[in-house]
């Protein structure tokens, strides 16, 4: 296996922030973890890296054991959430940083950083100072940076939290796009689900250091294995302990005589959310926007097929 | 790799042991020695001396607690005008508070002799009064005229930090420019307010030059411990005066250390609006605290006029005229001291913020806890008198196994470390705008702790570095209290040539004493910022772009 986790266990002041986790990370792979804030994917990062020392549990990369090694001894590079990017030192110079502590000849170091220049689409910034780009293009240095050096492993620690809605989709593209040419295998952090959704090949869902889940996005969707996955993943209408509804599987026809009664509406553009009173309880529905609006008071009949979890 | 890194770890280990070790024995060790030989030696014992001077302890107590009340008020109302006044004129005043802080501390008493002397230039030439100016009230209107510029610029500093929206808020909902002031700007400034008081309060404590030039016969525990030591070379009753003083000065500390950080941990960045300043200029406090600063300028100016009019005079049936005299006269008074004293101050400033800084790295950076502690010991000689450092190395250092005393390298030693305390405070200030990730990145990147320090940790701290450098001199410049029993005929400094020469009564060469340092310190002043200037920077986009991220760890 490229990359096996196993019983990892970390405590801070007696108190457990992961709880002897254990997965495994194929190569070439883009796994996502994705929780709340607070639920230990930084923790978790951490540990990988080197920075944070563990209470228990093996690292494994490439059948090396790498738990206690010193990060600059870990053939791992991490993109922090800030970038870190030194401002004192120019595009190339924060590229090339860390092929210093490697032994190359300049020529090859120059060859490395044009080759990553152009990667990154940034040849022309060369010898611009960090703070005369833009956020975009300095996420893309931080990843260059990280990148250049050939690390077996990248760490991303939501790496576009900064960037506007529109940058981060692009970025998204971008960070496949580079998956696709340089074959790394990369662990990203996250914890807002459609980004989750749009990287990565499989997903990790954590929560109080525990995790929930492992699995592809329309597993993860489709067969939540508990509570909190179904909670945390898209919006449910839960019936029972173990069943659900989820909003957008729930369809309305319009009748003046049906049972149920649409109480509130939210127009979201290409959706609309309704909310349902039926027999008494209220539901969420999401219906795709035909043109075929309802009215708050009016009557509907209502279809529906609950799912049942899978813990 | 690890072969590399080998060379790294040792670096590392030899700095941290070299750090530890500088400090334990040029700063704990000393005042240990006092204590220890103090209580051990024979003589008067702590508690005999205590009750039989009481009357040293109150007037000590007396003057120290209506300097910090007086330099309060004062400082009070020289920072509020601030808030009423354009961004112009702010700079303008801030500049002159600055250029305030550069001179010997004594200064303002020199200069209040010249004019309300004996001979002063105003009780007598002027107004044709021989009137006794020497005494407590002399010593408290000093003490808190000079005490005023820093503590002005301690809550200057604070007013900036305000939130503009909290202001421009009350305005809008009504309020006007007095309760403004009272309901929101003074709460807001009480824990500076009352870190101002404690630091006045302990310098007032530590002052031995003030009561010795102005005192008159009234006697004060910090100016009977120098005398101790210099009229009658008694170490020993030396040694119980300072610590009787440290006592006050040690409450007061704990005081301050509780306070100072909720000052520091309460600057938060303001989030950009609109500066709800200057407020209109009306209510009762605009007027009391213009009377008040209009005061303290005109007292400044007449401080700083007098002694450039000193340095450059003659007087001559009854009118002063312009001479090179007292300049020629200075001459030999001053010989290789010029030199020598901003050698120090030069060694004193890179060294004592080389230190400081590493410090930083450890305990900071690297959260060290040993060296936290270190850290602490570091800021005792801004704690305790200059004079208690002094004595501290004048125990500890004139015997084996480091005999020292009488050597110039002692009042090297003695200035580098007395910087510690101040110089940890600004590096840790520099550090904290460094964002913990760029060290996280050296390592991930494949460097080691020397990277780290080379790549991160100086480059990014260097206008820190620059002006805790620029401090060090400064106060190396115009100090006197913890060398005074340590430098020996030959080696004099500026400063103490000075408080030689206001003793002996010539104040035209005390002047040109005074207007020399002052001259020297801004000419540093000058350089250093120039040499900032031509290296700046906007490094504040990527730094706040970043702050704003930090996210707690998971």
């Amino acid at each position: 296996m490229f990359l096996e986790v196993k019983d990892l266990t970390k405590k801070y002041n007696h108190k457990t922030v992961l709880h002897s986790l254990s997965f495994q990370v194929k190569q070439n792979e883009i796994l996502v973890v994705l929780g709340p804030s607070g639920c230990g994917k930084s923790t978790l990062l951490s540990c990988l890296n080197g920075f944070t020392t563990t209470d228990g549990g093996t690292v494994t990369l490439l059948d090396q054991d790498v738990t206690s090694l010193d990060p600059e001894n870990r053939d791992i590079t991490t993109v922090f959430q800030s970038y870190s990017l030194f401002p004192h030192m120019n595009v190339i110079k924060n590229l090339t940083y860390g092929l210093k502590f490697q032994k190359l000849s300049r020529q090859e170091k120059t060859a490395k950083a044009k080759k990553m220049l152009h990667l990154l689409q940034l040849d022309d910034y060369a010898n611009s100072k960090i703070q005369d780009l833009s956020g975009g293009q300095q996420q893309r240095v931080a990843l260059g940076r990280s990148l250049i050096v050939e690390p077996q492993l990248l760490l991303l620690d939501e790496p576009f939290s900064n960037l506007d809605e529109k940058l981060r989709l692009k970025m998204r593209q971008e960070l496949r796009r580079l998956q696709n040419e340089l074959n790394i295998t990369m662990i990203f952090v996250t914890h807002d689900q459609q980004e989750a959704f749009a990287i990565g090949d499989r997903i990790l869902v954590m929560d109080q250091g525990r995790i929930q889940q492992i699995s592809n996005g329309e597993d993860l969707y489709s067969h939540p294995k508990n509570e909190f996955v179904l909670k945390f993943i898209g919006d449910s209408n839960q019936v029972t302990d173990d069943e659900y509804i989820r909003p957008e599987k729930i369809e309305l026809t319009k009748n003046p005589t049906g049972d149920g009664t649409i109480t509130n509406k939210i127009f979201q553009g290409a959706t609309i959310d309704y909310a349902l009173d039926y027999r008494g309880k209220n539901y969420q529905v999401t219906s795709l926007n035909r043109g075929q609006e309802f009215k708050i008071g009016d009557h509907v009949n209502v279809a529906y097929r609950t799912d049942k979890m899978e813990g | 790799m690890a072969k590399k890194h080998f060379g790294s770890k040792t670096i590392n280990l030899i700095v941290f042991i070299v750090l530890s070790l500088s400090i334990l024995v040029f700063i704990l060790y000393p005042y240990l020695s006092i204590f220890i030989e103090s209580f051990n030696e024979p003589g008067q014992t702590f508690f005999d001396f205590f009750v039989n001077n009481l009357d040293l302890t109150k007037n000590s107590l007396f003057i120290a607690i209506t300097t910090m009340i007086l330099s309060t008020v004062l400082s009070t109302a020289v920072t509020l005008i601030f808030v009423f006044i354009s961004k112009k004129w702010q700079q303008i005043l801030r500049l002159i508070l600055l250029i305030t802080m550069v001179s010997p501390p004594f200064v303002t008493s020199l200069a209040y002799i010249t004019l309300f002397g004996r001979r002063g230039m105003i009780t007598h030439d002027l107004l044709q009064l021989t009137i006794n100016p020497y005494g407590p009230q002399g010593i408290i209107l000093m003490e808190a005229l000079s005490f005023t510029s820093l503590n002005a610029l301690v809550l200057i500093g604070l007013i900036n930090q305000l939130e503009p929206s909290l202001i421009n808020s009350a305005r809008s909902l009504g309020a006007k420019v007095d309760s403004i002031i009272k309901d929101i700007i003074i709460p807001l400034l009480r824990p500076g307010l009352i870190v101002v008081a404690l630091i006045s309060f302990i310098r007032s404590l530590a002052d031995f030059q003030t009561p010795t030039i102005i005192g008159g016969s009234y006697k004060v525990l910090a100016s009977e411990g120098y005398l101790a030591v210099i009229s009658m070379g008694d170490i020993h009753q030396a040694a119980l005066i300072n610590i009787t003083l440290a006592i006050p000065a040690l409450i007061g500390f704990f005081l301050y250390i509780k306070y100072d950080r909720i000052v520091t941990t309460q600057g938060h960045e303001n989030s950009g609006g609109q500066s709800p300043f200057p407020l209109p200029k009306k209510g009762a406090f605009f007027w009391i605290s213009s009377v008040l600063s209009i005061f303290f300028y005109i007292a400044l100016i007449l401080q700083y006029g007098s002694i450039v009019l000193n340095a450059v005079s003659e007087k001559f049936m009854g009118k002063f005229h312009f001479s090179l005299q007292p300049i020629l006269q200075t001459g030999p008074y001053l010989n290789d001291t010029i030199l020598r004293t901003v050698s120090y101050s030069i060694i004193a400033g890179l060294l004592g913020s080389l230190i400081s800084f590493f410090i930083i790295y450890y305990s900071q950076v690297k959260k060290n806890k040993w060296m936290q502690f270190i850290e602490m010991v570091g800021t005792f000689p801004y704690i305790l008198p200059g004079t208690f450092f002094g004595l501290g190395y004048l125990y500890a250092f004139s015997k084996p196994p480091l005999q020292i005393t009488g050597t110039a390298i002692i009042v090297v030693i003695n200035v580098i470390f007395k910087q510690v305390a101040f110089a940890t405070k600004a590096a840790k200030a520099a550090t904290n705008q460094i964002e913990p990730t760029y060290f996280k990145t050296v390592h991930d990147l494949g460097g080691t702790v020397v990277n780290e320090w080379n790549d991160v940790f100086f480059p990014m701290t260097k206008h820190g570095f620059a002006l805790t450098f620029l401090n060090g001199f400064i106060s190396t410049m115009t100090t006197i209290g913890s060398i005074i029993f340590l430098v020996h005929p030959g080696q004099n400094m500026m400063t103490l040539v000075m408080f030689d020469v206001v003793q002996q009564g010539q104040y035209q060469v005390a002047s040109v004493i005074a207007c020399l340092i002052i001259l020297i310190c801004l000419i540093a002043a000058g350089i250093v910022f120039g040499i900032i200037n031509l290296s700046e920077r906007d490094w504040s986009h990527v730094f706040r772009s970043q702050r704003s991220n930090q996210e707690v760890q998971s």
